[in-house]
């Protein structure tokens, strides 16, 4: 059966990680996050929801930071918009990892960044913070 | 003999049960899961998972290790 494709519509939705030392995100935090929307938006993206993700421990050092904090948010942008702020996250020095994923046109974009969607409950049900 | 043979449960796909449409990198404790103490993917056969959501577990839990929320080889 031959896959019929629906023409697009509207700007595509983004979803966005940027991973930051946890020490330099404690010292000034709203300096750090102006920072990363300023990265973002400078693109042409229209934020419709951010914020600090979590806080915790990495599993492995890089660039000499053993705990991050991660920043979360959902965008709506054109479509070279993700390679603009690759580009530019890569040449930040406060951001030590980045990464822009396209968000499933059937998936709603969550107001509070914090909450997790949970995949699947293994052995119990699970209460995702 | 045709009839000692046990009747085993058909253990199907987690994700299948549920239904899950995506499988989340940021959901680390689900993808913990799936991987051996040294950080190394389960395979199918131990997983359980169908084709696709073994496709879909691989790439989340990639993505989790790039963005450093779960190891490449745990020590």
């Amino acid at each position: 059966m031959k896959r019929v494709q629906t023409a697009p519509e509207g700007p595509r939705r983004y979803e966005a990680m940027f991973l930051v030392e946890s020490g330099l995100a404690s010292k000034d935090w709203d300096a750090v996050e102006a920072h990363m929307k300023e990265l973002v938006q400078r693109s042409g993206a229209t934020i419709l929801s951010a914020g600090k993700w979590d806080e915790r421990k990495l599993s492995f050092e890089i660039r000499g930071a053993r705990r991050g904090t991660y920043w979360l948010c959902y965008f709506q942008a054109p479509a070279d918009a993700p390679e603009k702020i690759r580009r530019t996250a890569v040449l930040s020095e406060t951001v030590l990892r980045s990464m822009v994923l396209v968000l499933d046109r059937t998936e709603e974009v969550p107001q509070d960044v914090t909450t997790r969607r949970t995949t699947v409950a293994i052995g119990e049900d699970r209460e995702m913070r | 003999m045709a009839g000692d043979f046990k009747k085993f449960e058909k253990t199907g796909c987690r994700f299948c049960k549920v239904k899950t449409h995506i499988i989340d990198y940021k959901d680390t404790p689900t993808l913990t899961k799936l991987t051996t103490g040294q950080g190394k993917l389960f395979s199918r056969k131990r997983s359980g998972n169908c084709a696709r959501h073994q496709r879909q577990m691989k790439t989340a839990v990639k993505r989790a290790r790039f963005l450093s929320l779960m190891p490449y080889v745990a020590q």
